[in-house]
């Protein structure tokens, strides 16, 4: 296809530009030559956590909340976050350890290779994070970050999820085009020193086991486009109530839970987004809500893409040692040329979607809301100087409104509409391709196994209910066709109409 | 047959139809989970009420106190089960393999088959169990030993019903390169030992184990060593009723998630007016015509064709069970993340839609199988 076609402006036709696919060539130069290093860490440090702890667990917590619902892996967590991997990936100058955030990818697709569920109590913490600073309030994400690290090192594991999802409003409510006719239901009301929340979020994964729970809701529900609003809800404030959690099909570690809200109270201080904060800004409380959630999908998707990847390959694997022992008749079934076909078929597949999630990454290390982390001088500054340094001098200048205005100002204003077109339409490709992978290589890896395959004991077929829900949740597949659709084919095709 | 004994039986087929679609509603439809792990316990109870309703002697012969219909009419009733309750459709249709294993072997001694039958049929009346998930070439069969009489050793591997049933319809083999026999086993006898219940993906109420054999006293079931004879005959005629199983969780699918699109509100409109989740719905309902199309001609064709070196009956159930695959998997993302949760019926669907696909064996062999057949055929 025309992948080196000659980039050209105001083309009409629907674009295969060279730079929407592929960012390893520009990353290679402007990236850090560091994070080589840390992906190789990350991934060994995942492989030990992999073999210390996820293994000797992962059935037996899967069955065990097949037969109690309520049951919660609070276990699993603590020792995650006894290995630090709760603020490993937070940076260092909001009191985190640090690690390069592209680092978290191969390190999911490493423990999703074993238990995606357990691995997405982990992601889903990750993902609260990047709402937090897809609000680009500087200050309360300081001041939230920070107390979670010191949560964690206290060795109480203090994860954030995001609550977005109503339970008339899925797509509607993340899609940006749907967004204004959304039946939402979550109301924030502006009251003396905070909002008033009431309403529910339901499928909100790891609610149950998180501390903080980022709140996407509306101060007027029939103009939710324009009222958007990012509240921070910690367990135990008042009216803030966990209600039934869903019996899902698989990734059944990592609860999906119901919050509800009934005169909720949250205080000022944890507004992380709000129309009214946008002073000194030139930009409408709509564009800048609209931001808000356009900010964090192109450093989320990857990272389900990076799941994904992880049970194709573990589907992968499971088939291959299949069919290496299995006997057919007194042959190996390994030796058929339609089984070394098939392995060949699955082999491919999961080396298209680690390339595909690792260019996302790319991206999100290029142009998304964490690109200032990856500018060399501020990366290896970062790197090298010790966290103490962050806490006295650096973390009391978000502090400062001007430089809360500033990182707004950069992230709202200065991001160009190009890159966003970019990382949206990358996110969603990621997203879709590597999820539908993941289901293809389970279905094959149980066709080729047969019955075997369909053994809890074998675990192809958890593999599979897990890798279902990677092709719903962060926005459904199609919908994500679309959004590819919409940003990287018809962006330059007056006339065409999407969503509509 | 006449016009008459047509009537005759096509009315009797209705029945059938109705009952087991009444049966499904009445005695299914709200209890659908309650099949599953954990609670699968809960089973017993309802394959004793489709024992009452005579639902395990479809493929019977009358003189066996069965209802003498043959598998295509067998494979309506499993379509119309499998809709509301696959799992439930898997216990019929495994009952229904192992049937056919005996009266396959009951051409040469029709006396000695009946009353195996008798005896395996007995006052509990649980239905039998049958390794229905594999065929011959993916297991390794006990061994037989014995003078004048057949002692088996070994490993059942995947036993489906054999967490419920009495008895057992199980292949074994004296020596390895003559051939497989199938025996009757009470798996009550001493020497027996099963596995709990395997959990499987899909089909959970039809209690799959596995089973070790220490000298357990068998029957044998027909000619020995003609045991491949009979899975050939039983997989032509069951082949059908996999591929009804496969089209019925297809219309459940389709149909929840047609109701679900009509009634859920996203984007300012029911979400059926999206042409995407319309198109989705044609694709499945287009394959669930072409699959009715399908097993519909081979049920008209089954009782006077005979049978072709490429049964379609076989071609069928590989292709069926596939599409069903992908429609089930289409269903639940058609409901979203409702259709991922238990409350809705769609992951089930798509659970038991890939557990059917290893009805009789893996599809990869089914399908060499199925092309060996045709070449040996051209070559002669």
């Amino acid at each position: 296809m025309g992948l080196i076609r000659e980039e050209t402006s105001g083309d009409s036709s629907p674009g295969f530009s060279f730079m929407d696919s592929l960012n390893s060539l520009e990353a290679q130069h402007r990236l850090p030559a560091r994070i080589k290093t840390d992906f190789h860490e990350a991934t060994k440090l995942a492989r030990r956590f992999n073999d210390e702890v996820l293994r000797p667990i992962y059935q037996d917590i899967d069955r065990k909340i097949m037969e109690d619902n309520e049951y919660l892996p609070v276990e699993f967590i603590r020792k995650a976050n006894e290995w630090g991997l709760y603020t490993f990936w937070i940076p260092k100058m909001y009191g985190g350890q640090g690690m390069n955030m592209l680092s978290l990818y191969p390190f999911m697709e490493e423990i999703s290779s074993v238990c995606a569920g357990l691995a997405n109590l982990i992601g889903a913490h990750y993902l609260g994070v990047s709402v937090l600073c897809s609000s680009c309030n500087i200050k309360v994400i300081n001041r939230i970050l920070r107390s979670v690290v010191s949560e964690c090192n206290k060795g109480n594991p203090c994860l954030i999820s995001l609550a977005w999802t109503e339970p008339d409003a899925g797509t509607d409510s993340s899609e940006i085009p749907l967004l204004p006719q959304a039946k939402v239901r979550t109301q924030a009301t502006k009251v003396a020193g905070g909002y008033m929340v009431n309403g529910s979020k339901v499928f909100i994964s790891a609610g149950h086991v998180s501390t903080w729970h980022m709140l996407i809701c509306y101060e007027d529900i029939r103009r939710p486009a324009d009222t958007l609003i990012m509240l921070a809800v910690k367990n135990g404030m008042k009216g803030f109530t966990f209600g039934h959690k869903e019996e899902k099909m698989g990734q059944k570690a990592c609860v999906a839970s119901e919050l509800i809200f009934e005169d909720c109270f949250v205080p000022d201080e944890n507004v992380c987004f709000s129309g009214d904060q946008l002073g000194g800004l030139n930009i409408t409380a709509r564009e800048a809500g609209m931001k808000v959630i356009s900010l964090f999908p192109p450093v989320s998707q990857p990272g389900v893409g990076s799941i994904g990847t992880g049970i194709a390959r573990a589907a992968c694997d499971a088939a291959i040692r299949y069919a290496a022992k299995k006997k057919i008749a007194g042959e190996s079934l390994i030796n058929q040329e339609w089984v070394q076909m098939a392995i060949a078929d699955m082999y491919a597949n999961v080396v298209m979607a680690r390339a595909l999630y690792m260019e996302a990454a790319y991206a999100a290390g290029l142009k998304s809301m964490i690109r200032l982390l990856f500018a060399k001088v501020l990366f290896y500054l970062s790197l090298y100087t010790p966290s103490w340094v962050f806490t006295r001098f650096v973390s009391p200048l978000f502090n400062l409104e001007i430089i809360n205005r500033l990182y707004r100002k950069m992230n709202f204003e200065w991001t160009s509409d190009e890159d966003e077109r970019h990382m949206s339409g990358l996110g969603a490709l990621t997203k879709f391709s590597c999820t539908d992978i993941a289901v293809a290589n389970c279905a094959k890896a149980i066709d080729l196994m047969g019955a075997d395959g369909t053994r809890n004991d074998a675990g192809t077929e958890k593999m599979l209910r897990d890798a279902k829900l990677l092709q719903i949740y962060e926005g459904t597949n199609e919908v994500n066709r679309i959004n590819l659709f919409a940003h990287h084919i018809a962006h330059n095709m007056p006339g065409v109409r999407v969503f509509e | 047959m006449n016009q008459s004994a047509c009537v005759q039986q096509n009315e009797e087929l209705r029945a059938f139809h109705d009952l087991a679609r009444s049966f499904a509603r009445k005695e299914l439809l709200e209890h659908v989970h309650e099949h599953e792990y954990p609670y699968r316990r809960k089973v017993t109870g309802v394959v004793k009420m489709a024992g009452e309703a005579g639902l395990f002697g479809i493929n019977l012969p009358v003189n066996w106190g069965g209802s003498g219909l043959d598998s295509s009419a067998l494979a309506g009733i499993v379509e119309e089960i499998g809709a509301i309750d696959a799992g439930m459709a898997a216990i019929l249709f495994t009952h229904a393999a192992a049937l056919e294993i005996i009266a396959a072997a009951a051409v040469i001694d029709e006396e000695r088959c009946q009353s195996i039958y008798e005896l395996a049929t007995g006052p509990d009346g649980t239905p039998l169990a049958f390794q229905s998930y594999t065929s011959p070439e993916e297991i390794e069969f006990p061994e037989v030993s014995g003078n004048g009489k057949h002692l088996l050793n070994g490993k059942l591997p995947f036993l489906a019903l054999g967490g419920m049933a009495r008895y057992a319809v199980a292949a074994g083999a004296r020596q390895k390169d003559k051939g497989f026999s199938y025996y009757l086993i009470d798996l009550s006898s001493a020497g027996v030992m099963k596995s709990d219940p395997i959990l499987t993906l899909g089909f959970q109420a039809c209690q799959a184990v596995d089973v070790s054999l220490k000298d357990v006293p068998a029957l044998l079931i027909g000619t020995e060593g003609a045991g491949n004879i009979y899975f050939r005959k039983m997989l032509s005629a069951l082949s059908v009723s996999a591929a009804a199983l496969s089209l019925g969780i297809m219309q459940g699918c389709f149909k929840e998630a047609r109701d679900y699109a009509c009634q859920r509100w996203q984007g300012g409109r029911n979400i059926v007016e999206w042409s995407g989740v319309r198109m989705k719905l044609a694709e499945i309902a287009i394959q669930i015509d072409v699959a009715k199309s399908c097993l519909s001609g081979i049920r008209s064709t089954y009782d006077t064709a005979s049978p072709a070196a490429n049964d379609p009956a076989v071609a069928a159930a590989i292709h069926i069970s596939e599409l069903a695959c992908g429609a089930a998997s289409e269903g639940v993302q058609l409901l979203g993340g409702n259709g991922y949760m238990k409350d809705y019926g769609q992951e089930k669907r798509m659970r038991d839609a890939r557990q059917a696909r290893s009805l009789l064996g893996m599809s990869g062999l089914k399908k060499m199988k199925y092309i060996d057949k045709i070449i040996e055929e051209a070559r002669i």
